[in-house]
């Protein structure tokens, strides 16, 4: 077992949440270090399960700074390279006020402010809808 | 930025943090936050000012080999507000007017922060002397 590995992990778990759909949370404040520990295990992951939607979730980000978003856009685009789309979920209006304050802009790159609506959105790129049961009676 | 901009330290609530790793960007950024909840700045702002803090303590890190933040409450006339000055005694900055410009930087990265810091604060102040080091002073009044 490599410990540096499974602790690395630990400090960033990442889940499947649906078939083809993996979802990864990150809190606190992100440094070179860990975003490359994050990049890495999506990366991993994402290679292993085919997956073909990470939603990262940065609700929990403390601060964006112009390193942080450089570090996030670099992500999305390398799990883009494996087939792996990143969707950006809780950019909530204080995030989304510093990258405008920022200037940076994410591009086509998904962004919901909420993990469901995240998942909303992987489901209608994967032809699956989430349907009441009462709507079936 | 004139004199008037800056804010008068305030003898409470002063946070003084030394900056040489990033752990202790971290560790500054959670005392700004509490320092400007406590103040009553809204959850954006205090967003805004956290990133501006980090924004400010990592370019001590990478272009100074780190410096000091002191995180300030200040007041001037009758409001309040939170100041942030980061010392460094690091190479300084030679030509201000450039570092402010989006997209100068002279490590190859993104040159967005300074102009940012500028941007999520109402205002912010270099004092730079080549070979000596740098102060950036910002502040954001409730
Ligand atoms: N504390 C500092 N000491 C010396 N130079 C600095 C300092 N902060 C900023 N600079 C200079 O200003 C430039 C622009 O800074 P910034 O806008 O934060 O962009 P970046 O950090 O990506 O280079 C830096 O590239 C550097 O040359
Ligand atoms: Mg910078």
């Amino acid at each position: 077992m490599d410990i540096e590995k499974v602790e690395k992990s630990e400090k960033n778990p990442i889940t499947t949440l649906w078939d083809d759909i993996l979802f990864m949370p990150v809190i606190g404040l992100l440094d070179s270090k860990r975003a490359q520990d994050i990049m890495d295990i999506m990366l991993e992951e994402a290679d292993a399960t085919n997956a073909r939607y990470i939603i990262l979730d940065i609700k929990g980000v403390a601060a964006v700074d112009s390193a942080v978003a450089n570090h996030l856009v670099k992500i999305t685009k390398a799990t883009k390279l494996l087939g792996c789309e990143t969707i950006l979920s809780g950019i909530t209006p204080n995030v989304a006020q510093s990258l405008v304050h920022l200037g940076i802009d994410l591009g086509n790159l998904i962004t919901t402010a909420r993990v469901s609506g995240a998942l909303e959105a992987a489901f209608s790129r994967l032809g699956k809808t989430v349907v009441s049961v009462d709507a079936l009676k | 930025m004139s004199q008037q901009d800056r804010c008068e330290a305030n003898a409470g609530g002063r946070l003084v943090y030394a900056i040489v790793q990033e752990a202790d960007v971290e560790n500054a950024m959670r005392g700004c936050r509490r320092c400007a909840r406590q103040l009553g700045f809204s959850e954006s702002i205090v967003f805004m000012v956290a990133t501006a803090l980090v924004e400010l303590a990592r370019n001590m890190l990478y272009h100074a080999a780190g410096g000091t933040v002191t995180i300030n409450e200040c007041s001037r006339a009758s409001r309040w507000g939170i100041e942030l000055v980061a010392i460094d005694h690091g190479p300084g900055i030679a030509n201000v007017a450039l570092a402010m410009q989006d997209h100068f930087s002279t490590r190859g990265t993104l040159g967005i922060g300074l102009p940012a810091v500028k941007r999520m604060m109402d205002s912010m102040d270099i004092e730079t002397v080549v070979g000596q080091g740098t102060t950036v002073r910002a502040c954001k009044w409730l």
